[in-house]
C-alpha cells in the first residue's frame, strides 16, 4: 500500500500503554532459577548420560513377587489406621483452635495472635521431622507416626477452618451477637453450620494426604508400610519391593478417586 | 452471491429437544436482517448453525458459496463475526487483546505463543476501537468495563475479522434501553457504511421495526413470517408469540383438514 | 425434674446425616485402635520422655560454628525446592491442558494423562527421592526430581481442575472469530485458568520447601541429611538450631506467598500485557 488511507490517519490516539514487567520477572525467575542449578552443580548431562542407567535401574522392578501380600496388605492397612487417627486428631485440634485464629470471631489479639502463632507453628514443623522426634521419644511403632500426622495437619485444618470462618457473610454473627449469643453458641450456631461443607471437604482432603503420607513415615520407623518398604530398598530386595510399591500406589489411586467421589458428593 | 443460504436445515438437540425443524433462507449482502420470535423459538439454534457453533442434524449452510464443513469452518467463520448477549470476552485480557483475537484465524497458532502480533494487525484493532468509540480503554482489563462497553469491544472484535457478515445473538439482551439504542445504532451504521450484512437475534419488537431491514419471525423451530417490518401486524406478532403447542395444534388441523380435502 | 430436651428436628432426634457420620467415624476408630497400637495410659507414662527430649535440645550452647553449615545446607535446600517447583510448573501448563476434559486433544489422551499424574501424586516425595537416589545417586538432583514429579501429579491436576471450570463463553467467542484449537485455549482458557495456577504454584512452592527439609534422610540433599545425622548422634544442640532454621524459613515463605497470593487474587498486581 503506498499511500495510507486518510481515515488510518485521523485515528483518536490510543492512551499510552501501561509497562507490562511480567518479562522482567519471568527473566529474573528464570536467572535466579538457573544460578541456583549451577550453585547446586546440576547439570542435565547426568540425566542424559546417565539414562540407559535410569531405564536399566527400573527394568529391576518388572518381576513383583506377591508371595507375602497378606503381611503387606496388613501394613498397608496399618498405615490407612495411622492417617485415619492422625486426621481425626487434627481434626480435633483445628476445633479448638480455629475459633481463637479468625480475625473476626476470636476475643481479642493475644489469643488471636497465639492461636495464629500456635497454628503456623504446628504447620511449619514437616510431619517426618515431627515422627522423628515422636519415634524418638515414644519409641517405634504407628502411634508417634499418627501423632507426627496429626500435630502437622492440625496446623492446616486449623488455619483452613479459621480462614472459612472469617469469610462467613458478618451479619450471621451479628444476629447471634443480638440475641445475646455466647462465643461457643456463636461458633455452634453461625459459625460451624456455615462452613460445615468446606470443613468436611477440607478434612477429606487432608485424610487423604495423610494416607499418602503415612506411607513414608515408616522410613524413620514409624509404622505401616514404609518399614517394609524401606528394608526391602535397602536389602536391594526389588521384587519385593515392587509388590510393596503397586500395593501402595493401587490403594492410593483408589482412596484418590475414593475422596473425589465422596468430594463430590458434597458440591 | 448471497452472503448465507440455509437449505432445509434441521436441528436435534441429542437430548431430543427439537430445535429447528427445516428452515430454508437466504441472506442477502449488506442487509440487515431480524430474527424475532419468542425465548426458546429456536433463534440462537438458527443463528449458530450460521456459523457452524452448531451443526445442522441435517440441511445444509452455505457461507459465500462455501459450504460448511468441519474443513472449512476455519477459513468460514473468519469473514464471519459474531457478537453474543453475554459479550463472550475474556475477561482477564485487555481490552486490545481481545479486539486483536479477531485476528487469530489470519495467523498461525506458533506465531500467536508469545501474544505477539503484527503491526497491520494492531493497526486493523486500533481502527475497530476508534469505530466503536473506545480508543482510550485500549489497556483496561475487558472485565473492569460496563455492559455496554463489554458489548462495543465484541462488536471491534468482529470488526478486527475484517468481515463481511456479522451474526449477533441477542446483543442487547443484558443492556439497559439506552445503551441498547447505542449498540443496535453502532450495528445499523456498519451494516449500512461498511456494507457488512447483520443477522441479529431479537425478542422485542419496537427494536425490530426500528432497525430491521427485513424480518424473519421465528417460533417453535418454524418460520411463521419474512416480510419487511412494515409487514409486521399485530396478527403477525400476535402468532408469532402464541405459545408452541397451539401452533403445532394448528399444524396439525391444518394438516387433517388438507389430508382429507 | 429434667428439663423436657429435644433437637430442633422434625421428630425431635438429631439429624441422620450427623448421627451417621459421628457413629461411623467412632467405629472407624475403635476396629483400627490396635492397627495403630494406641494406648492412652502408655503415651501419658511417656510424656516425660518427650518432655526431657525437648529439654535437652536446650541442655548445650548452640554450636556457633556449625551456622556455616547450616546457612550452606539451608540455602541448597531452598534452592531444591525453588528449581523442582519452577520445572514442575513449566511441565504441568501443557499436561494440565492434555489432562482436562473439555482440551483435551483426545478423551483417551485425557484419560491417560490423567491416570499418569494420579501415578505421580501415588508416592510422597520421600518414596520417590529413595528410588531417585537408588537410581542415579546421592545429591541434589535426585531430590528435585522427586519434587518435581510429585509436585507435576498435583500442579498438572488443579491447573486441569480450573481448566474445566472456565466460563463457556469466552471460548465460543473466540471459536467464532476462527481460531484454531491451540488459539482457544492460549487465548481464552488460559487467561481465566492462570490465576488458580499462580494460586496453587505458591501452595506447592511452600509445601516443596518443606519437603525438602527431609529428602536429605535417604541421602536426597538438603538439610535433611545433617537432621537425621544430629538425632542418630544425640547432637541435640544442633537438633535445636536445625529445627529452628526450618522453622523461620517456612514461616517467612509462607508468610511471602500469602500476601503475593491475595494480591493475585484481588488482582491488584496482575495485568496480562498484549
Ligand atoms: N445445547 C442444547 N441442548 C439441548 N437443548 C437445547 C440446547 N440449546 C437449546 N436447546 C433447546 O432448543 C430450543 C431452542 O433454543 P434456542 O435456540 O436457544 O432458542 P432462542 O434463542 O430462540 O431462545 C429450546 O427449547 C432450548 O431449550
Ligand atoms: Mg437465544
Amino acid at each position: 500500500m503506498a499511500v495510507k488511507p486518510l481515515a488510518a490517519q485521523s485515528l483518536p490516539p490510543l492512551p499510552p500503554r501501561p509497562r507490562n514487567l511480567m518479562p522482567i520477572w519471568a527473566t529474573a525467575l528464570i536467572g535466579v532459577v538457573w544460578l541456583a542449578g549451577v550453585q547446586l552443580d546440576i547439570s542435565p548431562k547426568t540425566l542424559i548420560y546417565g539414562w540407559d542407567d535410569i531405564v536399566e535401574y527400573f527394568s529391576r522392578y518388572g518381576h513383583p513377587d506377591f508371595s507375602q501380600a497378606p503381611s503387606y496388605v496388613k501394613l498397608m492397612l496399618e498405615t490407612i489406621a495411622m492417617g485415619f487417627w492422625g486426621t481425626i486428631f487434627a481434626f480435633v485440634v483445628a476445633f479448638f483452635i480455629a475459633p481463637f485464629a479468625a480475625r473476626n470471631l476470636s476475643p481479642n489479639a493475644w489469643t488471636y495472635n497465639l492461636a495464629r502463632e500456635a497454628l503456623n507453628f504446628m504447620r511449619a514443623m514437616p510431619d517426618v521431622l515431627l515422627a522423628l522426634v515422636f519415634v524418638a521419644s515414644f519409641g517405634l511403632g504407628p502411634l508417634p507416626g499418627a501423632l507426627a500426622l496429626g500435630v502437622h495437619t492440625a496446623g492446616f485444618l486449623g488455619k483452613f477452618f479459621a480462614e472459612s470462618l472469617e469469610r462467613v457473610d458478618k451479619g450471621r454473627y451479628e444476629a447471634l451477637d443480638a440475641v445475646g449469643a455466647g462465643f461457643s453458641q456463636k461458633m455452634m450456631y453461625a459459625g460451624w453450620p456455615s462452613i460445615l461443607r468446606e470443613m468436611s471437604g477440607y478434612t477429606l482432603y487432608i485424610l487423604d494426604r495423610n494416607i499418602r503420607t503415612g506411607a513414608v513415615l515408616g522410613l524413620v520407623g514409624a509404622g505401616g508400610i514404609g518399614i517394609a518398604l524401606y528394608d526391602t530398598l535397602r536389602m536391594f530386595e526389588y521384587d519385593q519391593s515392587a509388590a510393596l510399591l503397586i500395593i501402595l500406589i493401587v490403594t492410593i489411586m483408589l482412596l484418590d478417586r475414593l475422596s473425589s467421589f465422596v468430594r463430590g458428593k458434597l458440591h | 452471491m448471497s452472503a448465507i443460504v440455509m437449505n432445509q436445515v434441521v436441528k436435534t438437540y441429542p437430548n431430543g429437544t427439537s430445535a429447528v425443524k427445516g428452515i430454508s433462507l437466504t441472506i442477502e449482502p449488506g442487509s440487515f436482517t431480524v430474527i424475532l420470535g419468542p425465548s426458546g423459538a429456536g433463534k440462537s439454534t438458527l443463528l449458530r448453525m450460521m456459523n457452524g457453533l452448531e451443526t445442522p442434524t441435517t440441511g445444509t449452510v452455505h457461507v459465500h458459496n462455501t459450504l460448511l464443513t468441519r474443513k472449512t469452518l476455519r477459513t468460514v467463520r473468519r469473514t464471519v463475526g459474531m457478537v453474543f448477549q453475554q459479550f463472550n470476552l475474556v475477561g482477564r485480557l485487555n481490552v486490545m487483546t481481545n479486539v486483536l483475537t479477531g485476528r487469530l484465524a489470519y495467523r498461525s497458532w506458533l506465531g500467536s505463543m508469545l501474544h505477539l502480533f503484527r503491526a497491520e494487525d494492531f493497526e486493523i484493532a486500533h481502527e475497530a476501537l476508534a469505530r466503536v468509540d473506545l480508543s482510550e480503554k485500549a489497556w483496561i482489563r475487558a472485565d473492569q468495563l460496563s455492559g455496554g462497553q463489554q458489548q462495543r469491544v465484541g462488536i471491534a472484535r468482529a470488526l478486527a475479522q475484517k468481515p463481511s457478515i456479522i451474526l449477533a445473538d441477542e446483543p442487547v439482551a443484558s443492556l439497559d434501553p439506552l445503551t441498547s439504542a447505542e449498540v443496535l445504532d453502532l450495528l445499523k451504521s456498519i451494516c449500512k457504511n461498511d456494507n457488512i450484512a447483520v443477522v441479529a437475534n431479537l425478542h422485542q419488537v419496537e427494536y425490530t421495526r426500528q432497525y430491521a431491514d427485513r424480518v424473519i419471525g421465528i417460533n417453535a423451530g418454524q418460520v411463521i413470517f419474512d416480510g419487511p417490518p412494515a409487514a409486521l401486524t399485530d396478527e403477525v406478532i400476535e402468532a408469532l408469540y402464541r405459545r408452541p403447542e397451539v401452533i403445532e395444534e394448528a399444524n396439525h388441523v391444518a394438516a387433517t383438514t388438507l389430508a382429507y380435502a | 425434674m429434667l428439663p423436657q430436651l429435644r433437637w430442633p428436628t422434625p421428630d425431635g432426634l438429631p439429624p441422620r446425616a450427623m448421627w451417621i457420620t459421628l457413629g461411623s467415624v467412632i467405629f472407624l476408630l475403635v476396629i483400627s485402635a490396635p492397627l495403630v497400637e494406641f494406648n492412652l495410659l502408655f503415651l501419658i507414662s511417656k510424656l516425660d520422655d518427650l518432655f526431657m527430649f525437648i529439654l535437652r535440645m536446650f541442655e548445650k550452647p548452640p554450636p556457633l560454628d556449625y551456622l556455616p553449615q547450616l546457612f550452606e545446607k539451608m540455602l541448597e535446600t531452598l534452592e531444591m525446592a525453588l528449581i523442582a517447583t519452577v520445572l514442575a510448573a513449566i511441565i504441568s501448563l501443557p499436561i494440565g491442558v492434555l489432562a482436562a476434559r473439555n482440551a483435551t486433544p483426545h478423551p483417551i489422551v485425557g484419560q491417560i494423562t490423567r491416570d499418569l499424574l494420579s501415578f505421580f501424586r501415588a508416592l510422597p516425595e520421600l518414596v520417590w527421592a529413595l528410588v531417585f537416589v537408588s537410581a542415579i545417586g546421592l545429591g541434589p538432583l535426585p531430590g528435585i526430581l522427586a519434587i518435581a514429579v510429585v509436585s507435576i501429579g498435583f500442579m498438572a491436576k488443579f491447573f486441569a481442575e480450573s481448566i474445566e471450570v472456565v466460563e463457556i463463553g469466552p471460548i465460543e467467542g473466540l471459536r467464532a472469530t476462527g481460531a484454531g484449537w491451540f488459539q482457544v485455549r492460549y487465548f481464552a482458557m488460559l487467561p481465566q485458568a492462570l490465576p488458580d495456577f499462580v494460586g496453587t504454584l505458591l501452595y506447592v512452592l511452600d509445601h516443596n520447601i518443606r519437603a525438602a527439609t527431609v529428602l536429605g534422610i535417604v541421602g536426597a540433599g538438603g538439610i535433611g541429611f545433617d537432621l537425621i545425622n544430629s538425632i542418630r548422634y544425640f547432637e541435640f544442640e544442633r537438633l535445636i538450631v536445625i529445627l529452628l532454621a526450618i522453622y523461620l524459613a517456612v514461616t517467612i515463605v509462607d508468610r511471602l506467598s500469602d500476601s503475593l497470593r491475595n494480591r493475585v487474587i484481588s488482582g491488584g498486581g496482575y495485568r496480562h500485557g498484549s
